[in-house]
């Protein structure tokens, strides 16, 4: 099933598909890391903001709802 | 000949670690994506060879979106140089080897250009690899890449030498540093053709299934919904407390030594023959300021920038970011801006320079133009004299006195994070309203790294943090303090009509001053402390005193006492303090903006926006209250 990576919770992890951030993001995010076939864990979540952190790569990078929005996966068991 | 080095890598690898190893100079570093924003040039040698190294900004990809990364590119692409050090990070190995072969990708094409660099790769933090069960087959990596590699640990300093080692070996091997000659070196200039995902695959083995758990859980409490806010509150207040109270002892020995020195000093002038009015310009001018900067300012600077650095190399500034996020992407401004926020705390220039990492030209200039109402580092002294005084004077009147001194400096503390988060308020009103009126638009997207934490090292913190910053800050202060105690020598002693030139400035100043909670000496004092916050106070005190010269104070209670003797009360200390936190940036601030933005019209809205700000707010306090 195709979600958006921002309804991932805390602990779960998922797959990217595609990317449909416009393309300025879409470049910078895929230097992170966020490409098609790419593994991703959400690490952290702001309970009330809308900021969450995810493991790719190896690295931790904080992105904002509207952005994570954009990155559609498939959740991982 | 010197062969040239460039350190390239993704940003937060420790390249400027590996280059202060290197060259035994010291690049500010910390434990955040951005910390090194220009490039710096540093020499070493080893083995009879010299080698000149460039630390290049950290970057994480070669499609550049930044000023920083288009810098590094034209660097790698158009600069002459011999090796090509990338640094990658042992935690993250595949992302340094995705960097690395776009490296290799570009410089291909640069093979007319001039000769072709050798390649290196140096996988950096190994320690913290290990200690999270990471482990790495070099040998692989050197196999399938065709390049030298190399792990290192650039905090420890090992395996530096065998990076140096290394360097002078090929150095060595290519005599003539030639484009294609590769004369008994086993090794490609280039790495081959490879697949960063499959060849880390093969490289990289993870031991612990749940290495990140302890940093996890700390994420967890210092990002919390209410936990998070405690944490950064606390530790304002508890930097806050410390500095507060260790400073006042090592302060007033600082003052007794130099007032003890002062008369000496005068005699011994004497002595040889200067004439008074030399003597009276240069010690009770010149040196008296200086003085009264370096031991007001120099004990809460050494104690203030070690336990900040501390808070930097452990990894707490992006946290703080990802918390305060909420509230700038409410003001349409970047969450980094929180990080460029906390460098203003030491010094605006500072601050202003570090919004580079600031990727969107809007959000940028919003955080370079609200940067100065963090109060730096010189405007601490002056804060702290201002809550001492409301101390005093509400104590007195509502019958507290603040004989303990445990109680009173955790008061002053708790008072100046007020007005600390006070400055957090002003800063994101002023972005929201920047952005609705001068820089109308929607908050671009941004990528925020959230670094390990690293156990910070207290001796090299220490030594970092008095020797670069205090000591630059101060060196700074007392380059503007000592001409500046000249001009305002000049100004108390020269007299027209009777009257000396400070007093008709501060008359002529008056009526703004009074409607502002002020006069027109406090006025005045601002605007002569444009090149260096410091001096602010001490020519309150001179002009008040009317003697021509400063006087030397022997405590803040004198101090209190002449303040009030010039109708100050609780009211003026407020509105002082509302000015000292909201007035112009000082000159070299000014000088930093306007290089940064390029842009005189900028740079005016960057001293007016502050200024209008404090000129309002402390009008509002005189009239209501």
């Amino acid at each position: 099933m195709v979600l958006p990576l921002s309804s991932i919770n805390t602990g779960g992890s998922a797959k990217i598909l595609a990317l449909a951030n416009p393309p300025l993001m879409a470049g910078r995010l895929s230097d992170l890391g966020f490409e098609p076939e790419e593994a991703v864990t959400c690490v952290l979540r702001k309970r009330k903001g809308n900021i969450a952190a995810y493991l790719v790569r190896g690295a931790v990078i904080a992105l904002r709802e509207e952005d994570s929005r954009m990155i559609l996966v498939e959740a991982l068991s | 000949m010197t062969r040239r080095v460039a350190l390239m890598g993704n940003p937060n690898v420790g390249k400027s670690t590996i280059f202060n190893g290197l060259t035994r100079l010291r690049q500010h570093t910390g434990n955040w994506a951005g910390v090194t924003v220009s490039c710096a040039v540093g020499q070493f040698s080893y083995g009879g060879q010299d080698f000149s190294a460039v630390d290049l900004p950290g970057i994480y990809s070669f499609d550049t979106r930044s000023a920083e990364e288009e810098l590094t590119k034209d660097f790698i692409l158009n600069e002459d140089y011999d090796f090509l050090l990338v640094v990658c990070d042992a935690t993250c190995l595949e992302r340094g080897l995705y960097l690395l072969s776009q490296a290799a990708g570009l410089l291909e094409h640069r093979e007319e250009a001039g000769p072709m660099p050798q390649a290196v790769l140096c996988v950096n933090l190994c320690d913290e690899a290990e200690k999270k069960g990471i482990r790495i087959d070099f040998k692989a990596l050197e196999r399938s890449l065709g390049i030298p590699v190399t792990p290192c640990c650039g905090r420890t300093a090992k395996g530096l030498l065998t990076l140096k080692k290394l360097l002078a070996s090929l150095a060595a091997s290519c005599p003539c540093a030639c484009a294609s000659c590769s004369l008994g070196s086993p090794y490609r200039r280039l790495p081959s053709a490879f697949s960063p995902k499959d060849l880390a695959a093969q490289a990289v083995t993870y031991t612990k299934e749940h290495y990140r758990k302890r940093e996890e859980r700390l994420d967890r409490i210092l990002t919390g919904p209410f936990t998070g806010t405690a944490v950064m509150v606390l530790l304002l207040l508890g930097i806050f407390w410390l500095t507060i109270t260790g400073a006042n002892y090592p302060s007033s020995m600082l003052w007794d030594l130099f007032f003890s020195l002062e008369p000496r000093l005068a005699e011994a002038a004497l002595s040889i023959g200067l004439p008074q009015w030399f003597i009276d310009m240069a010690v009770f001018g010149v040196y008296r300021v200086v003085a009264w900067i370096v031991s007001v300012m120099l004990p809460p600077m050494a104690i203030f920038f070690p336990l900040f650095t501390l808070l930097e190399d452990l990894g707490y500034l992006p946290r703080a970011a990802f918390n305060m996020d909420g509230a700038f992407h409410k003001c349409s401004a970047c969450g980094k801006q929180c990080l460029t926020m906390a460098m203003g705390l030491g010094c605006n220039a500072a601050g202003v320079v570090g919004c580079r990492i600031i990727d969107s030209p809007r959000e940028r200039l919003i955080a370079i133009l609200t940067n100065s109402l963090m109060p730096c580092n010189g405007r601490f002294p002056l804060l702290l004299t201002m809550i001492a005084l409301l101390g005093a004077g509400g104590g007195v009147w509502a019958g507290l006195p603040m004989e303990n001194p445990v109680l009173s400096s955790l008061l002053t503390a708790l008072v100046l994070t007020l007005f600390i988060l006070a400055a957090i308020l002003a800063t994101l009103g002023a972005s929201f309203l920047l952005s609705r009126t001068l820089l109308k638009g929607v908050p671009s997207s941004f990528t925020l790294e959230l670094p390990p934490y690293r156990r910070p090292q207290p001796g090299k913190v220490i030594v970092r943090s008095i020797f670069d910053r205090t000591l630059f800050v101060l060196g700074r202060a007392v380059a503007v303090a000592a001409p500046a105690g000249l001009v305002i020598w000049l100004l108390a002693n020269l007299t027209v009509g009777g009257e000396s030139l400070l007093m008709h400035i501060a008359g002529f100043l008056d009526p703004l001053g009074t409607l502002m909670g002020l006069d027109g000496i406090i006025l005045m004092a601002f605007i002569l402390g444009f090149p260096a916050n410091e001096i602010v106070l001490p020519i309150i005190l001179m002009a008040y005193l009317q003697s021509g010269v400063l006087a030397p104070m022997d405590d803040k209670t004198a101090i209190l006492s002449l303040l009030s003797a010039n109708g100050w009360t609780v009211k003026t200390a407020v509105c002082m303090a509302i000015f000292s936190l909201f007035h112009w940036p000082c000159s070299t601030t000014c000088l930093t903006i306007k290089k940064e933005t390029g842009s005189l019209k900028w740079t005016a809205v960057s001293i007016l926006l502050p200024t209008g700000i404090g000129v309002l707010l402390c009008i509002l306090v005189n009239l209501v209250f």
